[in-house]
């Protein structure tokens, strides 16, 4: 994948850091199985219901390739898929389907929509939000998804009130729980956590119970809790949104991992096992696995998913790209105790992502590194946004100067 | 539209996340007039190009891989060419094993190359997965030399 070249520059620093490190791994070992039955990986195209819908649609779209329906079918289920497997494969096939509207000048919004959302996956956010500042200019039936889509992309770069503006302007052109949750959810990122709360929990109590949106507006109230350190109500509102993942019959690797650092931040790493067992594969899932490990003292695993972490990074740097620097930063300052190289990545994740774990993330390299002045920025940044978080204003040399 | 708010819902912050990317790994040696290639590709991958889950249970199984051997050389070899000064190469393939890498199972081919003359320069073509994926990547090692293969520069040239 492409990186924008503002993201590009990040890569030189990371690539010093690495090729520092021991030579690249030789090619691993071959082996032939016995059981001619046993399972290898998982196939392109799962078994399930899902993995029918995109045999079927993807067959539809080999039949009419010019058809604009038929190829947005095919990428809403791709991407779909990719979300569940993280895996950029399936959003490259979403591009693929609609690579001849997205050639236009103007492509038709539904197929300018998918490609917001492909290109903010790829972290070319700027390309991302030029789509979607279209079509909301542009009003008309793509307006509602584009603004929760922009609304999402503003509080990733950490500006919770322009996030909130666009939530405003959801109320009465879609479902209440889907535009107030999107406005609790900003305003929980800007100083008026509890008031947010009480809001989700009500527009949860009033959504109806098969709401498809319950699930994000569960992990969103289970977030702001734990903020706030009302932990009991957050195990709770995790729990919700587990069940309502168990009753849509799909994987939100984004609740397993928020839920994971939950547990991993109250020293309950055997849980993290349970959750995430089996799920390795998931680069986000085995950072949190790994530190599970780390944490209970489970040497074996431990090793070998730092091994496979490892694999993964020098992978992404052979190919001449960046490592995502979120996990990236992470692994080398949790995972591998480096924390002066991990600073110089948990800084340029700054530069590019601006949320809670985010923060903390620099927070702490900072701390680590002996180096609290590297985060004056996240200084400025909490005192603009208000965010309150018992994980930053409860540590050792807490953050001074930040609004409670 | 209801499936579709879903879709975008869920992609709310965070959701951007750390993913894994379509990469082939290929080592290549010298051995005396020939060549040894080691070739890894993505089990997943080669169910993509050519179909490897004939049961379509979502699983790839070892007898899948095995029984699909011969459809599996011919796709590689066909989106390969090594060239010597004097012309190309013949590639054989030899045989096909599985190998784990960071991100799930792989076969691990091995191929011979024949080549007129072994020890000048050699160019590589490689031509895998770039039809599905733009963001694929073949990624070479030969001896202290490395090449990165994507769809803009799909030719390596070894330094003489």
């Amino acid at each position: 994948m492409k990186f924008s070249s503002g993201v590009s520059r990040a890569v030189f620093p990371i690539v010093a850091i690495l090729l520092a490190g021991p030579a690249p791994a030789a090619m691993p070992p071959r082996f032939t199985p016995q059981d001619p039955q046993q399972v290898l990986a998982p196939a392109a195209v799962p078994g399930d219901a899902l993995g029918r819908e995109l045999r079927v649609r993807h067959r539809a779209l080999q039949q009419e390739p010019d058809n604009l329906d038929r190829a947005l079918a095919f990428a809403t289920t791709a991407i779909a898929r990719g979300r569940a497997e993280q895996d950029a494969r399936h959003f490259a096939q979403a591009e693929l389907a609609l690579a001849r509207w997205w050639v236009l000048p103007e492509p038709p919004p539904a197929a300018r929509l998918q490609r917001a959302i492909v290109r903010q996956w790829q972290h070319r956010f700027a390309e991302a939000r030029a789509d979607l500042d279209a079509l909301i200019a542009a009003g008309g039936a793509t307006e509602v998804q584009a603004r929760l889509l922009r609304a999402a992309l503003a509080q990733l770069q950490g500006d919770p009130a322009r996030a909130a503006e666009d939530c405003r302007a959801l109320f009465g052109k879609t479902d209440l729980l889907s535009a107030g949750a999107c406005l609790a959810t900003a305003d929980g990122l800007r100083g008026q956590g509890a008031r947010a709360l009480a809001s989700l929990e009500t527009l949860l109590a009033a959504a109806p119970a098969d709401s498809p949106q319950r699930r994000w507006a569960q992990t969103s109230a289970a977030e702001l809790a734990a903020r706030l350190g009302a932990d009991h109500k957050a195990e709770t509102h995790y729990r919700a949104a587990l069940a309502a993942m168990r009753r849509d019959g799909v994987r939100d690797p984004y609740l397993l991992a928020s839920y994971a650092d939950f547990l991993l931040d109250r020293q309950r790493p055997a849980e993290v096992l349970t959750l995430l067992a089996g799920l390795e594969r998931l680069d986000g899932l085995l950072l949190r696995l790994a530190m599970a490990a780390d944490r209970s003292g489970d040497e074996g695993r431990r090793e070998a998913w730092i091994a496979q972490l490892d694999a993964g990074f020098r992978e992404e740097i052979q190919r001449g790209e960046a490592p995502h620097a979120r996990e990236y930063a992470r692994y080398l300052l949790e995972l591998r105790g480096d924390a002066a190289a991990a600073l110089p990545v948990a800084l340029d994740n700054w530069r590019e992502q601006r949320e809670p774990i985010d923060a903390r993330l620099l927070f702490a390299a900072a701390q680590a590194a002996g180096r609290p002045d590297a985060a004056q920025a996240l200084h400025d940044w909490l005192r603009v946004t208000g965010l309150e978080d018992r994980a930053l204003h409860a540590a050792p040399d807490a953050l001074t100067g930040v609004a409670r | 539209m209801r499936s579709l708010l879903l879709a975008v819902l869920l992609l709310m912050p965070g959701a951007v996340s750390a993913h894994a990317l379509s990469t082939s790994h290929l080592e290549l040696q010298r051995d005396g007039a020939r060549l040894q290639l080691r070739w890894d590709i993505a089990l997943r991958d080669l169910d993509e190009a050519i179909g490897l889950d004939l049961d379509a249970d979502g699983q790839l199984r070892w007898q899948e891989v095995r029984e699909a051997q011969p459809r599996i050389a011919a796709h590689a070899l066909s989106r390969l060419r090594i060239a010597s000064d004097t012309g190309d190469c013949v590639l054989q393939f030899r045989d096909l094993a599985i190998t784990r890498r960071a991100h799930g199972a792989y076969a691990a081919l091995r191929i011979e190359a024949a080549c007129a003359a072994s020890d000048g320069a050699l160019s590589i073509e490689y031509q895998l997965l770039f039809d599905r994926d733009p963001a694929h990547r073949g990624l070479l090692q030969f001896g202290t030399q490395r090449a990165v293969f994507s769809r803009a520069q799909p030719r390596w040239v070894t330094p003489r």
